[in-house]
């Protein structure tokens, strides 16, 4: 019996675009951005030592002098120096990169393994940072990282495809720990490998998944051809790992001025963006799918990667016309033109979005598109909605944060950091909003009759919150905890 | 029992103790695994968006309910 205290309990989160894997791969690096010094840097990679194989590399990212609280002693231009890392590291070595990516930290051990001495010369257009006596003090500037990547590099080759697996089981347990603390119980994986299936696999077969996995094959279409009909996995291990659609990609990301426009980026005119997979191959992709019945789901966010992808979609919808109910996808849906919006509803295909890039790319979304474009196409939820389209919701994760309460406030507020809010009209209500993070997840995954609501008869996977999401003010949302993760009626994360 | 059975017949169940009837007119079943009560329970069912009180048997929901009426199985 759980007294919900007046808290509010709802359908299991599910995040429906997440690259599942790599959350686990993050967390097995140090998260270096919110140190307050150098001290708590050691402290880190003191308690990482303790929980390492022997000489296993220690990995952190996002360290930044500048931000410190005090500055170290003794220090080359506010830098450290390695001993006190070294002390607590003496057989792991260390690689810690800056927030910048320009520089590394490394200890003795790491420095050791790269061969570095006092009379390792500076490589062409980098620096070994040294003391007064010429000794490194263990940072490395821009082209002389690559003394140390490469010893890293040789010491991974060592593996033995033992070790390789047990990190590829760290990585899977580390990412079903962190969805199940975050409430979410289902995860559609944005494109795993046959290899890493087979990893979900054995998870499944020992019930040790605890969520829900939905996978989408991302291999070519040779790999495709010979191995599709071996990888169809619907509910294994009591409805805890199904595999029946395949990943592509059309374009890129805008951030980047890689999402493939219709017309040139407004802050680059003299480009269109990129057609990353050529149309014949997703072609030759759509029938493999569409024949073996297998979900299609592209990722495709510049408008002209979104209207080749729906003619693609539709060219295979046409010309097998006894296929129906096919739910194909497109992961991202983010910028439109208005010709397109309604196709979406008529072709029944699902529009995979992610509340919460609407709020983080919203800052130069209008750089990239200008005003028109942005506001005719750039995350178009009511649009999409109105003319009868289903959307679904996540993260993107590790790209963003798996965590839904964040996505779950930019879904209904379209509110940037800056304050102001990201054309208004499209955003969602509450209601839909959390039927886009549950109901409408499960119907992508074609598991609606099992998943997305607390009906009885369904599975009983719920997640308890400290808050009433669902009526708080606007800003109490983002203190909202997860107090419970259940998932087939078992308790897997509780507060 | 089938699972699909229990599915039919439990909206009815449940329409009857919402009018008010006496739960035990139902036929006699073993209490809940799992349930969740005094709570605010939002169930994304058009059907019954909202109740108080939910059980689960086995790896399944049984009943979203407005009340708390649901008992749960006592540990042995």
């Amino acid at each position: 019996m759980i007294d919900l205290e007046g808290k509010l309990a709802i359908p299991g989160f599910i995040d429906a675009h997440a690259h599942f894997t790599s959350i686990g791969q993050a967390k097995m690096r140090l998260d270096l951005t919110k140190v307050r010094n150098w001290d708590e840097i050691v402290a880190m990679v003191k308690e990482a030592v303790e929980k390492a194989q022997l000489g296993e590399w220690i990995l952190g990212r996002g360290w930044h002098q500048e931000k410190w609280d005090k500055t170290p002693e003794p220090n080359v231009d506010g830098l450290p120096f390695h001993l006190s890392l070294s002390k607590v590291s003496p057989d792991n070595p260390v690689l810690l990169t800056h927030a910048s990516g320009h520089s590394s930290f490394a200890n003795a051990k790491a420095m050791d393994l790269a061969g570095i001495t006092n009379k390792t010369p500076d490589p062409e257009g980098g620096e070994i940072v040294r003391d007064a006596k010429g000794n490194p003090i263990g940072v490395f500037r821009e082209t002389a990282q690559g003394l140390l990547r490469r010893a890293l590099s040789t010491s991974l080759e060592k593996r033995t495809p033992e070790q390789r697996k047990a990190e590829r089981r760290k990585a899977v347990e580390l990412a079903i720990e962190e969805c199940l603390s975050k409430g979410i119980t289902s995860v559609h994986d944005a494109g795993s490998s046959f290899e890493t299936i087979d990893l979900f696999k054995e998870f499944a077969q020992e019930e040790k998944l605890g969520l829900r996995l939905y996978v989408m094959i991302r291999v070519g279409n040779e790999l495709l051809k010979q191995r599709l009909s071996d990888y169809r996995i619907i509910g294994l291990g009591n409805n805890h790992l199904t595999v029946r659609s395949i990943k592509r990609a059309i374009d890129g990301a805008l951030g980047a001025h890689g999402a493939w426009l219709l017309e040139p980026y407004s802050d680059l005119r003299s480009s269109v963006g990129l057609n990353t997979t050529p149309i014949d191959d997703l072609r030759e992709t759509a029938d493999i799918a569409i024949t073996n019945e297998f979900q299609l789901c592209v990722h495709a966010i510049g408008d002209r990667g979104n209207r080749e992808t729906l003619n693609i979609f539709e060219e295979a919808f046409k010309a097998h016309p006894e296929k129906k109910d096919l739910r194909w996808r497109i992961e991202h849906a983010q910028h439109l033109h208005p010709n397109d919006i309604p196709r979406f509803g008529e072709l029944r295909v699902v529009a995979s979005m992610q509340g919460i890039h609407c709020t983080s790319d919203g800052p130069w979304v209008i750089k990239r598109l200008g005003e028109k474009r942005a506001e005719e196409g750039a995350y178009v939820w009511q649009k999409l909605m109105k003319s009868g389209a289903i959307i679904c919701n996540g993260t993107d994760a590790p790209v963003e944060d798996v965590d839904p309460i964040p996505c779950f406030y930019a879904t209904v507020t379209r509110r940037l950091k800056d304050g102001t809010v990201f054309y208004p009209d499209q955003r969602m209500s509450r209601e839909e909003a959390l039927r886009s993070y549950t109901l409408n997840g499960a119907y992508a995954a074609f598991q609606e009759d099992i998943l997305g609501s607390l009906t009885p008869g369904k599975l009983a996977d719920i997640t308890i919150l400290s808050k009433d999401i669902m009526s708080v003010p606007e800003e109490e949302i983002l203190e909202t905890e997860v107090l419970y993760t259940i998932v087939g009626g078992k308790i897997l994360y509780e507060k | 029992m089938p699972k699909k059975f229990l599915s039919k017949i439990f909206p009815v169940i449940l329409s009857i103790a919402l009018i008010g009837l006496v739960f035990s007119c139902a036929p006699k079943k073993e209490p809940a695994d799992l349930v969740l009560t005094n709570g605010k329970i939002v169930t994304v069912d058009e059907a019954n968006p909202e109740a108080e009180a939910l059980a689960v048997r086995g790896d399944t929901i049984e009943a979203a309910k407005r009340s708390s009426l649901i008992s749960e199985k006592k540990p042995r």
